[in-house]
């Protein structure tokens, strides 16, 4: 009898080692834990058939994510089966948060939250409303991009980000942001942190005195709703 | 994760460096009396993929009182952010500073890695020379194929290990704990005492003098009680024999990424230029139903979706048929594949195309090694024309038009014939493919690769002479004159680099000034196209007034003391010298299936297949 496959969508949570692995790496590294964990799931058909794993737009590299999906076929499993057998056959620093039948598509993701730290002794001297009113005004980076020869193309982030909250503390900044996540647009952390650098003068690339994260905590539909 | 976020940002593929993967094995360092690092010269892709490496990771992991971490050479921008930023290069699973360890042990795989192993020595803030070294750093300790001549490295190590390492190991560590425990370590003392257990060479135990022409005039153990010869290890029973079933998986891809089962130890064959079919005799078969388990095993604690079958010469193994189709029986349903990494034109056979799916979907190789037969003769190839052709008719009639074909050039005694004989055998093969009736479309695509002959010790061809570069060069485009046909691809690599392995494969201690010298000149990964530079080496020898002819070119008399003369690989020097008169008489020596040659190295006892029993 053919089993009857269900589509099930996983939440799960990227951190430590595995925010430095490409997508093409953290497919295979899903793979084979799916496999080790026993859980039956869809392969592609085709002359060398693959397990089918659909994953939405992932968080960039370095930058942890506690909100990453990945959607599976499945046959006569429960999600919370699927996801207590998963994270006993994860390793440590991927975690499945979350395990249910989904309704809405990838497509529909519009933006994502990210908390951003910094740490950095040139901090001090910046106010919350000096990063607010940056962002009412046009911030023009070097977005990477394969279609010019230098590799890189000048462009205004400001009407995608919104700073929902900003907090100085001496040596630490901590800035929480929500950022266009979709498939037209999709604005890569690094560079908010990057004009915030050079708008307050921080050298963040000494590891022994400056140090950042990035955090993605929440994606969202188009109308600000949670995605799910 | 160690490095910080902010290093890790700024190199390339971070996840190199992170740790992390999973299987890798976390001990509280507090409650282990020994820790042993194992440093891999070269990238982490390359060192995850070694079989040895996961070995001994794995068996000295096995024993409570040891914590094994693992380390690589960082690429060249992370070493840049380690030197600018001080940070000391240090341990996967703990972030340890290299160090703070116990013990380092360099696997030495090649011989372009030597310049890895003394600039990972520095990352690791180590004194790179053994006598300059305190009580507090590490032991240093390498082994692998080339510790079969550990002496171009004998100024940096404080020991190597010689032969197998899954028991030794954790033997000569258990000798550390103990020492410590009773209170009477110190670095001389345990060295000392090292070099008296089987298979254990401590360099600085023995004394070298030098006749006027550069030869060894006398090797001797400096101390009462040091043995003059080092006897390598070898793991008695394979069945028995320590298997990794739960391998690191790294996250990132590397190069090879897969369940590897070494499925015997040791080849049948006597290829007179193979130093590998030597060094690992005598041989050893693990048996299929081992085998399977294991596989299993493996399997359920990866979820890897391909297996490979690893030893010099798979199709040799006994057990092939039962241990294929025993790994079917539950492979197939699974999606794993099975790969085979060697074949053996004579015994490559229709059933083998149809069970291993690597044969099925890569390109075929096969190592005809020289271009004629009495070439193939001279170095023990034993294997024809007919038996080449017959297997690329299989392959043809299964649908490929593309075969790989590996030949060397400058054997002994090899003249232009035998140049064009080469450039022949492809041809024919040509030839044979429409012979093949039912033959794919298109048209028939030959590749061949032409390394150089590299003279090896503990071959039959450990005394003879290298061809000089313009020797090298000469051949290599005569044989592309001989080969205009479109059909044929010819590829070669300059010969430079085979001339710089074969002095470091055969050199003796005075090198090891010379090693030091590169790692001042910032030399390193040399065994990547984009760092080697033959100039800078040619420089280097030069400027150290080392003559590369007298290491490459030279060739010994049988009875010259060799460098490596103090270690017995188990197959007898005796052996080697019948077998080079053989060569040059070109006579061939049957394989051990058919008849024991005599090598000696049932010696070292074991449960062998082949080998009569002397010992048990
Ligand atoms: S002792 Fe005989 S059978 Fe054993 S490896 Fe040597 S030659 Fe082969």
């Amino acid at each position: 009898m053919v089993p009857e496959y269900k589509k099930i969508r996983l939440k799960f949570s990227k951190l430590g080692a595995l925010k430095f692995i490409s997508h093409l790496d953290l497919d295979r590294t899903m793979k084979s834990a799916i496999t080790r964990s026993g859980v039956k799931i869809e392969y592609t058909h085709g002359y060398n058939p693959r397990p089918h794993l659909v994953f939405s737009l992932p968080a960039a590299l370095g930058i942890g994510s506690v909100c990453e999906f990945l959607d599976i076929k499945a046959a006569d499993i429960s999600p919370d089966d699927v996801k207590d057998k998963l994270n006993d056959a994860l390793p440590p620093d991927l975690r499945i948060i979350e395990a249910y039948e989904p309704e809405s598509d990838f497509r529909q993701i519009a933006t994502s939250a990210y908390i951003i730290t910094a740490i950095s002794p040139d901090i001090g001297d910046g106010t919350p409303d000096q990063i607010k009113e940056m962002f009412k005004k046009p911030v023009v980076i070097e977005k990477r991009t394969k279609k010019t020869e230098s590799g890189t193309m000048p462009f205004d982030i400001s009407p995608y980000v919104v700073v929902k909250y900003c907090e100085f503390d001496k040596v630490k900044l901590t800035l929480g942001v929500n950022a266009a996540a979709s498939n037209s647009v999709y604005i890569n952390p690094e560079y908010i942190v990057k004009a915030i650098c050079s708008e307050l003068s921080i050298d963040m690339t000494d590891p022994n005195t400056s140090l950042y994260t990035v955090l993605r905590t929440e994606v969202f539909f188009e109308n600000g709703q949670l995605f799910r | 994760m160690f490095y910080k976020d902010t290093l890790l940002k700024q190199v390339l593929k971070p996840g190199r460096y992170t740790g992390g993967e999973f299987n890798q094995v976390i001990k509280d360092p507090e409650q282990v009396k020994c820790r042993f690092c194992f440093a891999f010269p070269d990238t982490y892709e390359i060192g995850m993929s070694n079989l040895g490496i996961r070995l001994l990771y794995g068996s000295l992991n096995e024993d409570p009182d040891v914590y094994c971490e693992r380390t690589y050479a960082p690429w060249v921008d992370m070493e840049d952010q380690l030197v600018k930023n001080g940070i000391t290069l240090s341990s996967h699973e703990t972030g340890t500073p290299l160090c703070d360890f116990d013990i380092l042990g360099f696997t030495l795989q090649y011989e372009l890695c030597y310049t890895n192993v003394l600039n990972m020595l520095r990352l690791g803030h180590i004194p790179v020379l053994s006598s300059e070294r305190g009580e507090d750093d590490p032991i240093v300790i390498g082994g692998g194929p080339c510790s079969y001549n550990p002496e171009p490295l004998a100024d940096f190590f404080d020991v190597f290990s010689i032969g197998e390492g899954e028991e030794a190991l954790v033997e000569f560590a258990h000798l550390y704990i103990d020492m410590k425990a009773s209170g009477q370590y110190d670095r001389r003392k345990f060295l000392y005492e090292v070099s008296k257990v089987p298979g254990f060479y401590v360099p600085s135990m023995y004394e070298v003098t030098y006749n006027e022409d550069g030869t060894i005039k006398s090797f001797c153990p400096k101390y009462d009680g040091v043995p003059a010869k080092i006897t390598k290890r070898i793991i008695k029973d394979f069945d028995k024999a320590y298997f990794p079933e739960k391998p690191v998986m790294p996250f990132i891809e590397c190069v090879q990424d897969r369940i590897t089962l070494e499925i015997m130890r040791g080849c049948i064959r006597g290829c007179r230029f193979c130093q590998a079919g030597m060094i690992y005799r005598p041989i050893r078969e693990k048996s299929p139903s081992v085998l399977n388990e294991q596989a299993k095993r493996t399997y359920e604690n990866t979820g890897y979706d391909e297996i490979s079958l690893c030893s010099l010469s798979t199709s040799d193994y006994t057990g092939l048929r039962e241990l294929t189709d025993g790994l079917l029986s539950w492979t197939d349903d699974r999606m794993i594949s099975l790969t085979l990494p060697s074949l053996r034109a004579d015994s490559f056979t229709d059933e083998l195309m149809q069970k291993v799916s690597s044969v099925r979907t890569t390109t075929l190789t096969f190592a005809a090694e020289a271009g004629t037969q009495r070439l193939r003769d001279v170095i023990n190839k034993n294997i024809t024309e007919e038996e080449v052709i017959r297997a690329c008719k299989v392959a043809f009639a299964a649908g490929k038009t593309a075969v790989k074909l590996y030949f060397m050039i400058g054997h002994p005694t090899e003249t232009d014939e035998d140049i064009a004989g080469i450039a022949e055998l492809c041809k024919h093969i040509i030839d044979a493919f429409y012979e093949v009736e039912d033959r794919p479309k298109g048209k028939p695509q030959i590749t061949m690769s032409v390394a150089c002959f590299i003279p090896k010790p503990f071959t039959a061809f450990q005394w003879e002479g290298q061809d000089p570069l313009p020797e090298f060069r000469r051949k290599q485009q005569l044989l592309g004159h001989l080969c205009s046909d479109r059909r044929i691809k010819y590829n070669y690599h300059d010969a430079d680099g085979s001339i710089i392995e074969a002095v470091l494969a055969r050199g003796g201690r005075k090198l090891c000034r010379v090693l030091l010298e590169a790692l001042d000149r910032g030399m390193k990964f040399d065994a990547w196209s984009e760092f080697f530079s033959s100039e800078k080496w040619f420089r280097l020898f030069e400027d150290c007034g080392v003559d590369v002819k007298f290491y490459a070119e030279r060739k010994r008399e049988t009875d010259e003391i060799l460098p490596w003369d103090m270690i017995d690989c188990g197959v007898s020097k005796e052996f080697f010298i019948r077998e080079r008169k053989k060569a040059y008489e070109g006579r061939t020596t049957p394989s051990c299936a058919e008849q024991c040659a005599g090598c000696g190295a049932n010696r070292l006892g074991g449960e062998c297949t082949w080998c009569p029993n002397t010992k048990k």
